[in-house]
């Protein structure tokens, strides 16, 4: 069964200054015991203070609050990116997290390499991803662009495959992080069908956005982070309602 | 490459008072396996720092960055293995079946690079001035390991010869290319120096694991 679990998770990560990247320095500071170059060269930043949060199928979860409350980094924690550095968390499912819709395209291959090159990094098989092309072929429209190097292409004709791409592999919980904006206009709208589509498909959600009403339309759980740590966390109503009293 | 070894077989041969035919295959052999490690550990020093938008973005085995590292220097290799087929055409130079003992050697060879990047990739991700450290030093190491100048030139009891693990990873390869056999100290030395390597770089890749992603922005 699909199931994301964080039990007490505390992250704290440092921060280095110039100084603390430097070898030379560390090396001196470690021979003087920090007389010579004296700095405080990395600070600790606690940027998620003991989070409990078990979702289970049919979880749609919201994440709100300030810009720096700890929201991509609670999803990163999540896609388990970042290790949490106190606490357990514990995954069952296949996992998929959109930060960066453009990550992993190779400018010099074409399209179709890059549908190859996106769906083993996201841990398909080669065979699970020459089933997908057909569905992408037909969404992206780009027809016989595909052959043809991405660096030849618009920044929409890019979006159109890298989303396409995206939104055609289904993956149990769903991490995003701002829902996308695809495209001119009419492709907007074929864009918001599939990615509700797509939404829906999957077990568990979590979705940050500053966008209330969206979260609304997607979410049936809320959390609100205040500095890393939790502030309220239940239905989206309820949630919704504290943090927004007016 | 080959206009490189051409000119280089030219001036050497004649500074070291050597015949073509000896000198030019020596360079060429040791010379690419150079290349293969020089280029490799240089650049290894920039793996993460250049996959960080992967690191940062979907969670891969930390190892799959290593190995697409090593098998781009490694067709890069193969690539430059054809100069060395020219070469030993072009000599008529036959080492015969003991070429053949070259092949575990380029295995050890890539397993001690493999704990080599790992390990200056990790220093270098989290201690940003260790990067031209690192190629100054491979640029040295260049000139105290025998590659453009013959071993007996330095006396064979040197000491500068036996304590650079270099000196190693080219015996047991360029030896059985250019026809010569490997001392047994030799595959000892590579095979001990691996398991070392492997070990240290295992204690340090498990404690800096965690924070590799806090590290390569």
């Amino acid at each position: 069964m699909t199931r994301l679990l964080l039990d007490n998770v505390s992250l704290t990560y440092p921060v280095y200054g110039a100084n603390g990247r430097s070898f030379k320095s560390g090396v001196i500071n470690m021979a003087t015991g920090g007389r010579l170059a004296k700095s405080h060269s990395s600070i600790m930043v606690e940027a998620l203070k003991n989070i409990d949060l078990d979702l289970k199928p049919g979880d749609r979860l919201g994440l709100i609050g300030h810009n720096g409350a700890g929201k991509t980094t609670l999803l990163k924690v999540l896609a388990q990116i970042y290790e949490p550095s106190q606490g357990r968390i514990s995954v069952e499912g296949h996992s998929n997290c959109l930060f960066d819709m453009m990550m992993g395209m190779d400018q010099e291959s074409s399209g179709y390499e890059n549908i190859v090159l996106r769906g083993l990094i996201l841990g398909l098989s080669r065979r699970e991803v020459r089933g997908l092309i057909p569905d992408i072929e037909e969404f992206s429209e780009l027809g016989d662009f595909l052959k043809m190097p991405i660096k030849t292409y618009s920044s929409g004709m890019m979006i159109r495959l890298a989303f396409a791409i995206i939104t055609s592999i289904p993956s149990e919980i769903l991490l995003l992080d701002e829902i996308m904006n695809v495209g001119d206009a009419r492709f907007m709208e074929k864009a918001k069908t599939r990615m509700k589509d797509f939404i829906h498909q999957a077990d568990i959600l979590v979705l940050s956005t500053h966008e209330a009403d969206l979260m609304q339309e997607f979410c049936n759980k809320a959390l609100w982070l205040e500095h890393g740590s939790v502030k309220a966390l239940g239905s989206i109503d309820q949630v919704l309602k504290e943090y927004n009293p007016s | 490459m080959l206009i490189f070894i051409i000119a280089m077989g030219a001036v050497f041969s004649r500074l070291f008072k050597e015949s073509l035919a000896d000198y030019v295959p020596f360079f060429t052999s040791g010379f690419l396996t150079w290349m293969f490690i020089s280029t490799g550990i240089t650049e290894g020093a920039l793996i993460f720092k250049e996959s960080e938008s992967f690191i940062k973005q979907v969670r891969l085995p930390f190892n799959l960055y290593i190995f697409k590292h090593l098998t781009r220097h490694g067709i890069y290799l193969a690539h430059n293995f054809v100069v060395y087929i020219l070469v030993m055409l072009y000599f008529r130079e036959n080492p015969g079946w003991t070429a053949l003992w070259a092949i575990p050697g380029f295995i050890l060879l890539f397993i001690n690079m493999y704990w080599i990047c790992l390990l200056v990739t990790l220093l270098s991700t989290r201690y940003r001035d260790t990067i031209p450290m690192i190629s100054s030093f491979v640029q040295i190491a260049f000139f105290v390991t025998p590659i453009s100048w013959m071993p007996k030139l330095m006396g064979a009891h040197s000491w500068i010869l036996k304590v650079n693990p270099l000196v190693y990873f080219l015996g047991a390869i360029r030896n059985p290319l250019t026809g010569a056999h490997v001392t047994l100290h030799t595959w000892l030395f590579n095979i001990g120096f691996a398991c070392i390597g492997l070990f240290v770089t295992f204690i340090v890749f498990a404690y800096s694991r965690s924070r590799i992603a806090f590290w390569v922005d």
